[in-house]
C-alpha cells in the first residue's frame, strides 16, 4: 500500500486548521442566521460598515480575520464567542513543541499580568507551558 | 476476450494510484478519501510548499489552505459546494475541482466519498488577467487520465454534491 502523507509541520497546521475553525463557526453561524431571519452578507456587512466584499472573502479565507472581527461578525450574528485553550489528552513528554526560553532571549523579568517569571530556563519546566488545543465555540 | 481490471487497492499496491493523507487530530477518522496519480503527489510534495499567495492575496499561504481543505475532506467535515468542491461543465462528464483560495485539484468521485485526484495547479492560471490555461483543457486532461486508468468498471459515480460528498 502506498501512501502519501502531506504534512505541512504541526506549527503551521495548528495555525491553519484553528483559523479555519473559526471560519466555519462563523459560515455556520451565517447560515442559521439567513435561514432564520433572512440576515445577508450584504446585512452584516452594512452593519460593521464596511462593503460586503469585505465580508465575504473574510469569511472564505481570502482576507484575513481578527479577533476584533470575530467578536464584530459574533455581534451581528447575535452570539457569544468563547476560546478555551485545551491541554491535549495524554503522555506529552514526547510532544514538547517548543524549546524553553532563556532570560538572555528576552524573557521579560516581570510580565503584564505580575505572574511570575522563570529566571533561568531550568526553572522553566515543562509544567509551566504546554501543548495548546484551541477550540472555540460560537453560541 | 477478458481483460484484467484492477481495484483502487490494486492500484494502490502498484503505484499506479497514491493514498492521500493529512495528519488527523486526536479523536478524529476518515470519513471521505482521496487518493492520487503520481503527478499529484508529486505537486503535493515538491510544488505546494514553493506555491505563494495569489492575486486574492489570502490570509494563508497555498501549502496550508491545501492542508485544510485536505483536512475538512478527509475528516469528514462540512464542504461547501462551489467554495470548497465544485462540478466542471458540462457536468455529464463528472469532473470535479477541490478548491481553495489559490490552488485547484481537478478529479472525479470514483465512489461517495472517494475522490480520485488527477493533478493539482494554482487557481490563478485559470482566472484573468493571470489565466494562461482553461478548465476546458483541465477537463480534458481529466477524462484522459480517467480513460486510461485502468481501474475496475464502474469507474466514476455520478450525482449531485449532496450524493457524493455528504457524509
Amino acid at each position: 500500500m502506498i501512501s502519501y502523507v502531506f504534512d505541512i509541520g504541526e506549527r503551521a497546521r495548528k495555525v491553519g486548521r484553528f483559523l479555519s475553525s473559526v471560519r466555519a463557526e462563523l459560515q455556520n453561524a451565517a447560515m442559521e442566521e439567513k435561514k432564520a431571519r433572512k440576515l445577508t452578507q450584504q446585512d452584516i456587512a452594512s452593519a460593521l460598515g464596511v462593503h460586503r466584499s469585505v465580508i465575504n472573502r473574510q469569511l472564505t479565507g481570502e482576507e484575513n480575520l481578527t479577533l476584533s472581527r470575530v467578536a464584530e461578525l459574533a455581534w451581528v450574528l447575535g452570539r457569544d464567542v468563547h476560546l478555551t485553550l485545551d491541554k491535549p489528552l495524554g503522555d506529552l513528554s514526547n510532544e514538547y513543541p517548543i524549546t524553553p526560553p532563556s532570560t538572555s532571549e528576552g524573557l521579560p523579568q516581570q510580565p503584564l499580568g505580575g505572574a511570575p517569571t522563570p529566571s533561568t530556563s531550568a526553572e522553566w519546566s515543562k509544567e509551566d507551558d504546554h501543548d495548546i488545543n484551541y477550540r472555540l465555540e460560537m453560541v | 476476450m477478458l481483460t484484467y481490471m484492477a481495484t483502487i487497492d490494486t492500484l494502490v499496491a502498484s503505484g499506479g494510484l497514491i493514498d492521500i493523507k493529512v495528519p488527523l487530530e486526536r479523536g478524529e477518522l476518515p470519513h471521505r478519501l482521496v487518493y492520487g496519480y503520481p503527478d499529484f503527489r508529486d505537486w503535493l510534495e515538491n510544488e505546494v510548499p514553493k506555491m505563494t499567495c495569489g492575486r486574492l492575496n489570502a490570509d494563508e499561504p497555498p501549502c496550508i489552505q491545501v492542508d485544510n481543505r485536505l483536512h475538512q475532506w478527509i475528516s469528514g467535515k462540512r464542504i461547501v459546494y462551489s467554495t470548497h468542491f465544485k462540478d466542471l461543465s458540462p457536468l455529464k462528464d463528472e469532473v470535479w475541482e477541490l478548491k481553495t483560495a489559490d490552488t485547484r485539484v481537478f478529479g472525479w468521485m470514483h465512489r461517495p466519498c472517494v475522490f480520485i485526484a488527477v493533478f493539482g495547479d494554482a487557481a490563478d492560471l485559470y482566472k484573468y488577467p493571470t489565466r494562461r490555461k482553461s478548465y476546458e483543457d483541465a477537463r480534458a486532461k481529466v477524462i484522459s487520465a480517467r480513460d486510461r486508468i485502468n481501474l475496475d468498471h464502474p469507474k466514476l459515480t455520478g450525482g449531485t454534491f449532496d450524493d457524493l460528498v455528504c457524509v
